[in-house]
C-alpha cells in the first residue's frame, strides 16, 4: 500500500473532467482498489467536479438566463482536489470558491430523481451511492469543501 | 480518443424504422450535449425506435443517463423505446448499481435489440 498526498488543480471547465477522471482512476487503481471500485470513485469525483463547474461556479445571472459562462472569470474558478491515502482509506477533498452545494439533505433515492423534472441532482445521488462518507463544509477562507471517503474492503 | 464520436445507422425492419446511434469515447459534462442534440433531432423527426450502441464507450455520467431516461419517457407513449447494447462490463455494472437497468432495456448485441422491436 502506498501512502501519501496528491494535489491536483485545474481550471473550472468541463474539458478538464477527462483529465481529472484519468488521474483519480489511476491513483485508485495503484493503491489497490479493484476495478469495480475504481470506476465508482472515478464517477463520484467526476460528478462532484461537474457540480462545482456547472452549479457552484455559475453566477445568479447565469442560473437565471441559461448556460452562459463568464469566460473572463474562469481563472478564479479553479477545481482543487486533494487526495490522501492511508492504510484504510482514500480521502478526496474537492474545494471550490463558488456558491457551493450541500448534499447533506439529499437522500440517495433514484425513484425521486427519475420523477423530478431536473436531473441535475442525479450527481449527488451518484456521489452518495458510490462513496462511503460524504461531508460538505463551508469556510470563508478555504471555500466550499466536499470530502469523499472510500474505505478499502478487508 | 478525445471526447466522443456519434454516428447514426438506419434499419428498416419492414414494420418499423429503427435508428441505431453509435457512441464511442466518453460522455461527460463536456460531451453529453452532442448525444442530447442527436437524440433530440431524431425524436423531433418522429424517430421513436432507438438503439444506443455503446461499443467503445468508456465513461457515462449521470446527466447522460438522465437524458436517456428523459428520451425513454418521450418515445414510449409513441410506441417506441430507447434500448442499449454493447455495454462494457464497467458501464453495465455502474448502470445496474445505480438502478437504471430497471428502467432502461439492455441487450448484449445490436441484432437482439433490433429483433426486440419487431
Amino acid at each position: 500500500m502506498v501512502e501519501g498526498k496528491i494535489f491536483l488543480k485545474t481550471p473550472g471547465e468541463t474539458v478538464y473532467l477527462a483529465l481529472i477522471r484519468k488521474v483519480i482512476a489511476e491513483i485508485a487503481k495503484r493503491v489497490g482498489f479493484p476495478e469495480e471500485e475504481v470506476a465508482r470513485i472515478e464517477m463520484a469525483v467526476d460528478e462532484a467536479c461537474t457540480n462545482v463547474i456547472e452549479h457552484s461556479y455559475r453566477t445568479e445571472d447565469e442560473m437565471g438566463t441559461g448556460y452562459e459562462w463568464r469566460r473572463e472569470d474562469e481563472v478564479d474558478r479553479p477545481v482543487e482536489l486533494r487526495v490522501k491515502i492511508n492504510r484504510e482509506k482514500i480521502s478526496i477533498s474537492l474545494t471550490d470558491r463558488g456558491r457551493g452545494f450541500d448534499p447533506s439533505q439529499v437522500e440517495p433515492d433514484l425513484e425521486k430523481y427519475l420523477a423530478s423534472v431536473s436531473m441535475g441532482s442525479l450527481g449527488i445521488y451518484v456521489i452518495k451511492t458510490f462513496m462511503d462518507e460524504v461531508r460538505y463544509s463551508h469556510e470563508p477562507a478555504a471555500g466550499n469543501v466536499l470530502r469523499m471517503v472510500k474505505y478499502f474492503k478487508t | 480518443m478525445i471526447g466522443c464520436e456519434i454516428s447514426t445507422r438506419t434499419f428498416d425492419l419492414g414494420t418499423r424504422i429503427v435508428q441505431v446511434v453509435d457512441v464511442s469515447g466518453f460522455l461527460d459534462a463536456h460531451t453529453s450535449s452532442q448525444l442530447e442534440n442527436t437524440l433530440n433531432s431524431l425524436v423531433e423527426a418522429g424517430d421513436y425506435n432507438l438503439i444506443l450502441d455503446l461499443k467503445g464507450l468508456d465513461y457515462i455520467n449521470s446527466a447522460s443517463l438522465g437524458l436517456l431516461m428523459g428520451i425513454a419517457k418521450r418515445v414510449r407513449p409513441q410506441g417506441g423505446d430507447i434500448r442499449l447494447v454493447n455495454l462494457s462490463e464497467k458501464i453495465n455494472k455502474i448502470i445496474s448499481v445505480l438502478g437504471f437497468s430497471k428502467v432502461l432495456k439492455l441487450f448484449d448485441q445490436t441484432k437482439e435489440a433490433l429483433t426486440s422491436f419487431k
